[in-house]
């Protein structure tokens, strides 16, 4: 049958065929082509003449012909085909031998003993096209290092990606998809965080760091950079990428921490220096006041006195310009100590309450003239490790900062005793003031701070003292949690 | 109870003046220079039972007076009185008896020296 009586006889259809914008094509059972629409000219390139008569093999890319042929064959003497009745994707290949993809039917009918079958083949170039980068977008998406997620103004989340639900400590999507995210951001944050989103969702862009605790309980610092999204529905959405930060701001911390470490050495060794220069010029004439201190006693105890009273007073003085100077002869020594790691003295277990009261017979008529009461409370066989020298002076600046912290308040007292806790042993130096204000509570152990006038306070006391008692084993605090003024010395070893 | 004689090496004067005193209350006399150069001289006219030298002292300083006791095999007791901080190293080469940090215990030191004498 020619294509004429082909389409004489089924003339009803012609006109349908030809305008149909889907490529339509007719082959008899030897697969030549007996019918090409308008449409596949276009589509393929062959014009209806070139088309007629030739193998449909002509649109067929080559390494498909032998399946094709058999395919054919099969169906000619079974009526069995895997691809007759069937609508599939697969190439094909135009006149110009470019290979595209199609979405290709077929059916057949018999019409006076002989089979026909049609094709109808439609172009899907752009809509595989369209899937495959939308395919690799989400692939991009989902494999990307970084959390890539979308909210709505009320905080629900709309889309997240695999990096984000593993941040935020989700298993599923589907356990965290529409849940409000601001539960999970931490309560600091989350004023700041709403405001944001809000922002977002009204147009704005910018960029956020604020804290989350994720669902399984560890807290994360995040980074995010939003801008705002039409959503499916219309509205407008936060979309954001958001990146765990937490180890480099916990690095920063360490760094900055690291940092200040050695700034205080570098100064606590310009002061350890200076003590050296000056330790010569200090050191003779301590030399001279202790050996003179020592004639003087002698030189009383010769002379004949009958008033022994007196003489007590005038030994008492003695014995207090010898400590005194003693003390500052140990002041300078440990200048240097501080600032150097050898030459601190060894540790030994000492007692406590002679510790204690080396310090108070310095501060002592200083106290009762400034009326403050002392208060102390040692038990006398309490005995911790300890370089004894250095932990009198350490409590001997806590007094003397104490003193000058309550110097406007009545009833002033100054108190000392120890607790026992599974630490350890807690000296504990608490006075009559309310507490160090916040604002400089963060600063009162760097060196060189001082709320003392010019001239009164060096700054390096507490900043000292804290290494001294470092350098024992123990530590040195202030207690936040007292309603007095209180600095905790802590010892592990004491008996 | 036999007299020692003693070489006090300082160059500061109350120092020199206290140490005098104290002495004296015990009985003791000492012969003063107030630098390395005198302590040399007075080293090659006399012999001392213990010299105490001070380090930094002017013209010439203590390492001076340990120079010379070690290149003339003086075999005296020596003391050293140092207004430093820590331990010199440099002392490692002497043969020195004992290092006296300043400021130092001069009643202590002078009852000592009665005790080692006696």
């Amino acid at each position: 049958m020619d294509q004429q009586i082909f389409l004489n006889t089924n003339s009803n259809l012609q006109s349908v065929l030809e305008f149909s914008l889907d490529s339509i094509m007719v082959c008899d059972s030897k697969g030549k082509i007996v019918y090409w629409n308008p449409a596949s000219e276009k589509l393929f390139g062959y014009t209806e003449q070139e088309a007629f008569g030739k193998d449909l093999t002509i649109i067929i890319p080559n390494e498909m012909h032998d399946m094709h042929t058999n395919g054919m064959n099969r169906f000619m003497s079974t009526r069995e085909g895997k691809l007759i009745g069937n609508t599939i994707e697969v190439n094909a290949k135009k006149k110009d031998q470019s290979i595209f993809p199609v979405e290709l039917s077929l059916f057949h009918w018999e019409e006076d003993g002989s089979i026909f079958v049609c094709a109808f083949i439609r172009d899907i170039t752009t809509r595989i096209k369209s899937e495959d980068e939308l395919a690799d977008l989400r692939s991009i998406i989902d494999s990307s290092p970084s959390c890539v997620r979308l909210i709505d103004s009320f905080g629900n989340l709309k889309k997240v990606n695999p990096v984000g639900l593993d941040l935020i400590g989700a298993e599923s999507p589907e356990q965290v998809y529409d849940a409000c995210i601001y539960d999970i951001v931490h309560e600091d944050d989350r004023e700041r965080f709403k405001e944001f989103n809000e922002m977002i969702c009204k147009g704005g862009s910018g960029t956020l760091i604020f804290k989350i605790v994720s669902l399984n309980g560890t807290e994360r610092i995040f980074e995010t950079f939003a801008r705002p999204h039409q959503m499916s529905n219309g509205q407008i959405g936060h979309l954001a990428i958001t990146n765990d930060i937490s180890e480099r701001v916990k690095a920063d911390e360490k760094l900055r921490k690291k940092d200040a470490e050695l700034e205080e050495a570098q100064r606590l060794s310009v002061i350890g220096e200076f003590a050296a220069g000056i330790a010569h010029e200090v050191n003779n004439p301590l030399a001279v006041l202790i050996a003179k201190t020592q004639l003087l006693e002698l030189q009383i105890k010769s002379l004949d006195i009958d008033a022994e009273d007196k003489v007590k007073e005038l030994f008492k003085s003695l014995e207090i310009i010898h400590e005194t100077v003693n003390h500052t002869a140990d002041l300078i020594k440990n200048l240097k100590t501080f600032s150097t790691k050898d030459k601190f003295g060894t540790l030994e277990f000492s007692s406590l309450s002679e510790i204690i009261d080396v310090a108070l017979n310095i501060c002592k008529s200083r106290c009762s003239f400034a009326g403050i009461e002392l208060k102390i409370d040692i038990h006398e066989k309490i005995e911790v490790e300890c370089s004894p020298v250095s932990l009198s002076q350490v409590i001997l600046n806590l007094i003397l900062n104490a003193i000058h912290a309550i110097e406007t308040i009545e009833n002033k007292w100054i108190s000392i005793k120890t607790k026992t806790s599974e630490k350890g042993l807690q000296i504990l130096v608490t006075d009559c003031g309310s507490g160090i204000p916040d604002d400089i509570v963060g600063k009162i152990m760097h060196p060189f701070f001082t709320t003392k006038e010019p001239g009164k306070g060096t700054g390096i006391g507490l900043s000292l003292s804290r290494k001294a008692v470092a350098k024992m084993n123990g530590q040195l605090y202030y207690n936040t949690n007292s309603p007095n003024t209180q600095f905790i010395i802590e010892f592990e070893k004491y008996r | 109870m036999k007299q020692p004689r003693l070489l006090i090496v300082e160059d500061e004067p109350h120092l020199k003046e206290t140490w005098q005193q104290m002495l004296e209350i015990f009985g003791h006399q000492a012969h003063f220079s107030k630098n390395g150069l005198e302590a040399t001289k007075a080293l090659e006219k006399e012999q001392f039972d213990l010299i105490v030298t001070d380090i930094q002292m002017p013209v010439k300083d203590g390492y001076f007076v340990l120079d010379y006791i070690q290149s003339k095999e003086i075999k005296s007791n020596v003391w050293v009185c140092t207004g430093q901080l820590a331990f010199d190293e440099r002392l490692d080469a002497y043969s020195v008896d004992r290092v006296i940090f300043k400021p130092f215990n001069m009643l202590g030191l002078v009852q000592e020296i009665g005790d080692l004498f006696q």
